[in-house]
């Protein structure tokens, strides 16, 4: 098998998509990596394979990818689908695993377009069967047209709640009650941003105008809608019986086997925090992403990130991002000329600076709320290893404000995940504990393998040489 | 600022020698450019082991062992410890050939906590292991700690002791003095002190360089890498080999510490280390030959701390015989974890200059005069 390549591309979500089929145009040898089975990411899954009928549950947002999709599949690149990449190291080497073993590319130069993924927030319950996030309902549609049919709650704050809730009101799924947690204050704190925002004003009022739509259709259907939620919490024997909160002051609960949250999306840093890539933190929408210039390049050099991995920016700008760092890569290999790549970036940044207007006022209104974390003692922040919020504080009251260090003595981030889900809460917990702005504290290390691997994939290894073919 | 006792590095070597000289009254300082923990001593793999120790250290070693048992009452932690009994696999009969050796030279010297034991006891003990194990040589006492949980209880007794731990806070320079020695920090500070301890593990070579007393300690990264959970594979077990390189250890939360003398490419300097991904697939293959059940078992993450390592795999534990008032404790080889107890005590003995309880004669100083130093 070849191994060898000018660029190795990780994702095949827009981004990657787009990165790699620019790359490929320019002549030069891709291989794309990505964990799925069809290309698309998160947002394009499976677009290649679904129905007429899911098409047009999932409306043109989503039928937007099959142009970035037809022409990757047009491109000459190494695709490889379902391939879980494990390790990568900036000095061009990537480790993963495919098709029951594990196995070793190279190139100068890699694209670790990973994306984004939704905000993990613990609440009392979240650990129970029946509790998903609304992208992955999105993702079960989108894979297997499943919708429930038994009640469901949706709960959280952000533009893919209220997307979710359209799709399952047009399957005439049974929604019990649509709760949205945005507190009233953030419409006040995002005004200032939104003049710039009103210069791309198409793209704010077709926001605004979905989420209209969604509550229209959910009157009519005659689902409760609730604003200024808080205090979720879901209940049940053994799985999801009961989905709990309050509404200024009253009490609510509901009858419901499926809660799908949703609170906020983050870039996924696994990958980018192993590699060892410098990170900035964003106080609004609180969360670590990593530094990179125009072209998406890292503090690594050889190692470039593009898309919502970079900053949650969607769909259009992800793809905007992996052009440019396409293109940006191509120059490096000296099979584009400066003035040509001049020429070529400026287009694409142009857009993309259209694209990025709106997003500022959007962060600001979807920022992680105030009490978003405010986690009571009993409930469970590592899934993994089953640690509650109030053995993390007891930590931190002994003086801990470091993650790694909580998690060598309690094991709190010590799992399969790698503290992928309990990294946001711990940090919280530690500010709420220490006073510490998390950008003081040292920041979750991540150790290869970012993903687990049986040992049989590692046995059955190939990790050998690279060819020179 | 002046003490008695200056001591750099805030490893468990450092912690373990200040907490024993403050309860002699002693003043002592410990200087550490990160945090107590953050290298070798709260990122090993906890190993408390007996089992398999070049016979120089055995001595300390059984004495350490017994006060793996005291900790709560004198570092007011238990340290996570509990007991694995580590078996150590012979999968021929040359195998069980050189563990019936080994048995007998520990045996004429008077040691008998690892036992040769046939392959229904080996069953009895790790019930999973593959047919062709046909022996084996265990310890029943060994066992395994929590690294950081040890590593900050040192630290805090040390504090409660009245010992100063100056936390980022590196010795960029040290220099023997008429009255002991002096030494400035990346802090701009000067201190004095009649002795100076050199704990600064992985950075033990160029630390003792510095003062003119250098040691041939280098630098390496022992890699770890641990399983996902599978309960009951190993039984509380811990297992090794006898003629290739494996050690898993059974963690009491049922995930196993894979090890084995993995080593990964590091940059000193930088303080970066790169995790070489072919000893996963060189473990793996050898763990689903020993236990074959493994097969779906799942490695989840490997880790990596710096060790100062010596040619010969024994630690330098003495007082330097170029820089008087200068006593060296480093060098662990990447086995040093089970000792530190025991260091704390033998090294404060040589610092209030009394006669250490057990011989260190072996780990001298300037046991390299004679080879060529390598440094
Ligand atoms: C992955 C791994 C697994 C291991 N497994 C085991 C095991 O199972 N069993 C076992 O018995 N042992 C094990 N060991 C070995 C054991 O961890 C070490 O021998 C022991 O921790 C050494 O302690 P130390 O205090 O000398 O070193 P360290 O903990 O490294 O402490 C030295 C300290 O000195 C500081 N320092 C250095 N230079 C300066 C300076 N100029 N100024 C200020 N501070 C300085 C450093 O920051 C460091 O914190 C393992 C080691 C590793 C790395």
């Amino acid at each position: 098998m070849k191994n060898r390549y000018d660029a190795i591309i990780i994702g095949a979500g827009p981004a990657g998509l787009a990165c790699s089929t620019e790359l490929a145009d320019k002549g030069l040898e891709v291989a794309v990596l990505d964990e799925q089975a069809a290309p698309g990411g998160q947002i394009y899954r499976n677009i290649s394979k679904t129905s007429a009928r899911q098409r047009a549950i999932l409306g043109p947002d989503y039928t937007a990818g099959l142009e970035l999709i037809r022409a990757f599949t047009e491109a000459t690149v190494d695709y490889l689908p379902q391939t879980r990449v494990w390790q990568a190291e900036a000095a061009g080497e990537v480790f993963f695993s495919h098709d029951n073993r594990s196995g070793r590319f190279q190139a100068p130069f890699l694209a670790l377009n990973t994306g984004a993924m939704e905000r993990p927030v613990p609440f009392p319950g979240w650990t129970l069967p029946g509790v998903m996030t609304c992208g992955g309902m999105s993702n079960l549609y989108k894979d297997s047209t499943l919708v429930p049919r038994e009640p469901v709650v949706l709960a959280g704050s952000g533009p893919l709640l209220w997307l979710v809730a359209e799709h399952l009101l047009a399957l005439e799924a049974p929604i019990a009650a649509i709760l949205d947690t945005t507190p009233l204050k953030q419409m006040l704190t995002a005004m200032p941003e939104l003049p710039a925002a009103l210069r791309r004003a198409g793209y704010l009022f077709k926001g605004v105008k979905m989420i209209a739509a969604v509550q229209l259709a959910a009157r009519k259907a005659k689902v409760p809608m609730y604003r200024q939620v808080s205090g979720l919490r879901a209940e049940g024997d053994g799985r999801v019986e009961r989905v709990k909160a309050s509404c200024r002051g009253r009490e609510l609960s509901f009858e419901a086997s499926t809660l799908l949250v949703h609170e906020g999306i983050i870039p996924n840093t696994a990958l980018l925090r192993q590699v060892g890539c410098r990170h900035s933190w964003n106080p609004v929408q609180r969360y670590w992403h990593p530094q990179v210039d125009a072209s998406g390049k890292t503090s690594l050099g050889s190692v470039y990130v593009a898309g919502d991995g970079t900053f949650v920016h969607g769909a259009k700008a992800a793809e905007l991002k992996g052009r440019l760092t396409g293109l940006t890569i191509a120059r490096e290999l000296r099979r584009l000329t400066e003035p040509d790549y001049r020429r070529q970036a400026a287009e694409v940044q142009a857009e993309l600076q259209e694209e990025l207007l709106p997003r500022p006022y959007i962060d600001a209104l979807y920022a992680p709320r105030k009490d978003l974390f405010t986690i009571s003692d009993e409930t469970t922040v590592c899934r993994c290893e089953g640690v509650t919020a109030g053995r993390i504080r007891e930590l931190v009251e002994q003086g801990y404000t470091d993650h790694n260090e909580i998690k060598s003595i309690i094991r709190c981030g010590m799992g399969p995940c790698q503290g992928r889900m309990c990294g946001s809460a711990v940090m919280e917990l530690v500010a709420e504990g220490s006073g510490r702005s998390p950008e003081e504290t040292r920041q979750m290390r991540l150790r290869p393998p970012i993903k687990p691997v049986s040992l049989q994939e590692l046995a059955n290894a190939t990790l050998g040489e690279p060819d020179e073919s | 600022m002046k003490a008695d006792v200056l001591i750099v590095g805030g490893g468990i070597m450092g912690c373990a020698t200040a907490i024993e000289l403050a309860r002699k009254n002693k003043s002592v300082i410990i200087f550490e450019k990160d945090v107590p923990g953050r290298h070798a001593s709260g990122h090993n793999s906890g190993g408390v082991r007996c089992q398999g120790r070049d016979v120089r250290e055995i001595p300390l070693a059984i004495e350490a062992r017994t006060m793996w048992d005291h900790h709560p009452n004198t570092v007011n932690s238990d340290c996570g410890f509990y007991v694995s009994p580590r078996l150590r696999l012979a999968e021929s009969d040359a195998d069980m050939e050189v563990l019936a050796k080994r048995e007998a030279t520990l045996k004429s010297l008077g040691y008998d906590h690892e036992v040769l034991v046939d392959r229904a006891e080996v069953l009895r003990l790790s019930p999973h292991v593959a047919d062709h194990v046909v022996g084996g040589l265990a310890c029943y006492t060994d066992g395994l700690a929590n690294p950081l949980l040890t590593s900050k209880a040192y630290a805090a007794t040390a504090r409660a002791e009245g010992v100063t731990i100056l936390s980022h806070t590196r010795v960029v320079e040290a220099a023997a003095t008429a009255g002991g020695f002096r030494v400035r920090t990346s802090c701009g500070k000067v201190y004095e002190g009649e002795t100076l301890v050199n704990g600064t593990g992985a950075w033990a070579g160029r630390f003792s360089a510095m003062l003119g007393d250098p040691l041939p300690v280098y630098a390496a990264a022992p890699t770890m890498m641990v399983t996902d959970r599978v309960p009951g594979m190993m039984s509380g077990t811990s297992l090794g080999l006898t003629s290739r390189l494996l050690g898993l250890m059974a963690a009491s939360n049922g995930t196993i510490i894979v090890g084995g003398g993995y080593r990964s490419p590091l940059d000193l300097e930088k303080e970066k280390i790169w995790i070489d991904p072919m000893q996963m697939t060189k473990a793996a293959q050898i763990m689903t030959e020993i236990l074959p059940g493994l097969g779906q078992a799942q490695m989840i993450r490997c880790w990596t701390a710096f060790e100062g390592c010596i040619k010969d795999k024994v630690p330098v534990v003495g007082a330097s015989t170029k820089v008087p008032g200068l006593f060296h404790v480093c060098g662990f080889s990447a086995h040093g974890f089970q000792l530190a107890p025991m260091m704390g005590r033998v090294v404060s003995q040589l610092v209030l200059g009394q006669q250490p309880e057990l011989p260190l004669d072996a780990f001298r100083p300037d046991r390299f005069s004679e080879t060529k130093a390598q440094a």
